[in-house]
């Protein structure tokens, strides 16, 4: 079952189209990746997804809801999550305040706020949650820390801690190990594919929780290790869609990545 | 757990930390202000109440910019509106329902935010909402300057300070000692309800706002209702401490909506501390201490006040209050490496 659809979107910048009709359909429970070269509109095609750009053609739909015009906040209450290329977190709290205040915020739009009205500590199971998300992302020894005075790993990671505490059930990674070294991006790797297990094997979902994971990434590393479809864009147009293994062999995707020898040999790694 | 790491646990631990000093020095300054009346004189006393109040106002100010990230520059037409219900309530003879007054100024105080903030708020932030208030808090000045039965440019005056009539007790506010008092009492119970608002979810809420926007968003948080009750309270705030000046000064006017009183909070909160709870007032009364000190300096006053405040400012980033925390950290530090 399609978790999203995209049917037909165009964006245009002023005179300038960058997304010429894309079509798609993310498959719940999946790995799906958007690659392409600088400038295909992988960026604006995900913030379409996730509203901060709105289409000027065509649909968006999460969960068969048509979201085209809906604003972030609401899409991220419907169910998605975001992490940024570089790691959006709050530079004013602490890592576990980061993690307390996204949990709060979806008990309290569920309806579901368990704090006393007077109380300004965080109930029990939110700071038990939260502890719990940080431990998952290897942070819990720096709950205690100011934000602001992590590194940019750990920052990546306080990141995801804090979109899953939202539990989605689409997470939205924008090139999750850019400017990381080897190790840590094999780290990451490592982490999305915890995100992706159930908690009682080891995971960090939650359990019931089937997540989808959409993500662009320059590291072809890092997508064969962990994507189940691929998706090409060039140009903002999509020039193929499908299982890993075709994109490898797709004499169309060979010739968009040609001339760059090294993503050429990226590809045949 | 071994003994020895129980043991070099308590070692590590300071004797003194900074909470503790500071809730100290916060208990002794509650103190000395309840003394006021028993070691001024009558002058002093009046300055020391108007900074209180000033102070309250100050904090509410810095919930909205420190807390939220928006910076009013028109927070003295909100003062203005409270100061003026207030007077002209008290002028129609409700003078014994004052606590209702109070809260009538702090109503009005908030709705006119509201209003100010449902218009402005989704579209302005940063320097258009500064000089959208900036040009609100003028309009209101010019219109009580020619509006006649609020007393044109001359104000309300004649304000009495009334007698609080609670059912069977009757409180006499009349006097000045009493009144400070009142102002006492008042600004606890205010800065009690702005901590307890900026220190739990709430406040955690709009820090992850001020700090990133579209990320608060990104976890489910309404950014804009967020900001629009940050401005809510801050403006009830705003319109209780006007409110409770306008007895204490015994006259209101249409300067009270001016630039002066909308940029006080302003200066106090740089020199006192940028997100820090008890910056404002902290540099409400150092301010009030250079000003004091500096009243014969006829003509020249006003440079060597600014001279300080540029000092300090420069010199210490984080106002006095994140210098003074930054300065007991190292201190208690040291101690616990010892």
């Amino acid at each position: 079952m399609s978790i999203i659809e995209l049917d037909r979107i165009t964006k245009s910048y002023g005179p300038i189209e960058v997304l010429h009709g894309i079509d798609a359909r993310v498959d719940e429970g999946e790995v799906f990746a958007i690659i392409g070269p600088n400038g295909a509109g992988k960026t604006t095609l995900f913030k379409v997804m996730t509203g901060e750009s709105l289409a000027n053609a065509g649909t968006v739909r999460f969960d068969g809801q048509d979201v085209t015009r809906m604003p972030p906040h609401l899409r991220i209450r419907a169910g998605m999550g975001r992490t940024f290329q570089v790691a959006r977190v709050f530079n004013p709290l602490t890592a576990l305040d980061n993690v307390v205040t996204a949990i709060e915020a979806r008990k309290r739009a569920q309806g579901r706020t368990d704090h006393a009205w007077w109380a300004i500590r965080p109930s029990a199971p939110t700071r038990d949650e939260a502890m719990g998300l940080l431990e998952g992302v290897t942070l819990a020894g720096k709950a205690k820390m100011q934000a602001a005075d992590l590194s940019h790993g750990d920052r990546k990671r306080l990141e995801l801690a804090v979109t899953l505490a939202g539990r989605p059930r689409v997470l939205m990674m924008d090139e999750p190990t850019a400017g990381m070294s080897p190790v840590d991006r094999e780290q990451v790797s490592h982490l999305i594919r915890r995100v992706m297990k159930p908690e009682t094997e080891g995971g960090l979902s939650a359990p019931g929780q089937k997540l989808t994971v959409i993500m662009t990434e320059h590291d072809m590393s890092v997508i064969f290790g962990l994507a189940s479809r691929i998706m090409v864009m060039n140009q903002g147009k999509r020039i193929a869609l499908g299982p890993v293994e075709d994109i490898r062999n797709d004499p169309h995707v060979r010739e968009v990545y040609l001339g760059k020898e090294d993503q050429h040999e990226e590809l045949d790694a | 757990m071994s003994s020895s790491l129980a043991e070099r646990d308590s070692r590590r631990k300071p004797a003194l930390t900074r909470p503790g000093i500071n809730n100290t020095l916060i208990a002794l300054a509650t103190l000395t202000l309840l003394a006021m009346p028993f070691l001024t004189n009558s002058g002093l006393l009046y300055l020391v109440g108007t900074t209180l109040v000033l102070g309250v106002y100050s904090v509410g100010w810095n919930l909205l910019f420190s807390w939220a990230g928006l910076a009013s520059f028109g927070s003295g037409g909100l003062f203005a509106i409270g100061a003026y219900v207030s007077a002209a309530a008290i002028r129609a003879g409700y003078d014994q329902f004052f606590l209702l007054i109070v809260l009538a100024g702090a109503g009005a105080g908030a709705l006119v935010a509201m209003l100010v903030g449902l218009v402005a708020l989704r579209r302005t932030t940063g320097i258009f909402f500064a000089i959208l208030t900036l040009s609100l808090s003028e309009l209101l000045r010019h219109t009580l300057m020619h509006t006649r039965s609020l007393g044109s440019e001359d104000g309300l005056s004649n304000i009495t300070r009334p007698v609080l009539s609670l059912g069977v007790v009757e409180i006499d506010l009349t006097s000045g000692p009493t009144y400070y008092w009142f102002i006492c009492v008042s600004a606890a119970v205010i800065l009690g309800l702005c901590w307890w608002l900026t220190h739990g979810p709430f406040g955690r809420r709009l820090l992850a706002v001020r700090h990133d926007i579209e990320r608060a968003g990104f976890i489910g948080i309404d950014v804009h209702r967020s900001r629009l009750a940050a401005l809510v309270i801050s403006g009830a705030v705003a319109g209780c401490a006007g409110a409770i000046y306008a007895p204490w000064a015994q006259i209101v006017t249409p300067e009270l909506s001016g630039m002066v009183r909308s940029t006080q909070p302003i200066l106090f909160t740089l020199l006192g501390g940028l997100q820090s709870f008890w910056g404002p007032m902290i540099g409400a009364f150092v301010f009030m201490v250079i000003e004091y000190a500096t009243r014969t300096l006829v003509g020249i006053q006003e440079i060597i006040t600014g001279a300080i405040l540029l000092a300090v400012i420069l010199a210490f980033r984080a106002g006095i209050a994140g210098s003074w925390n930054a300065l007991i950290d190292r201190l208690t530090e040291r101690r616990a490496d010892k």
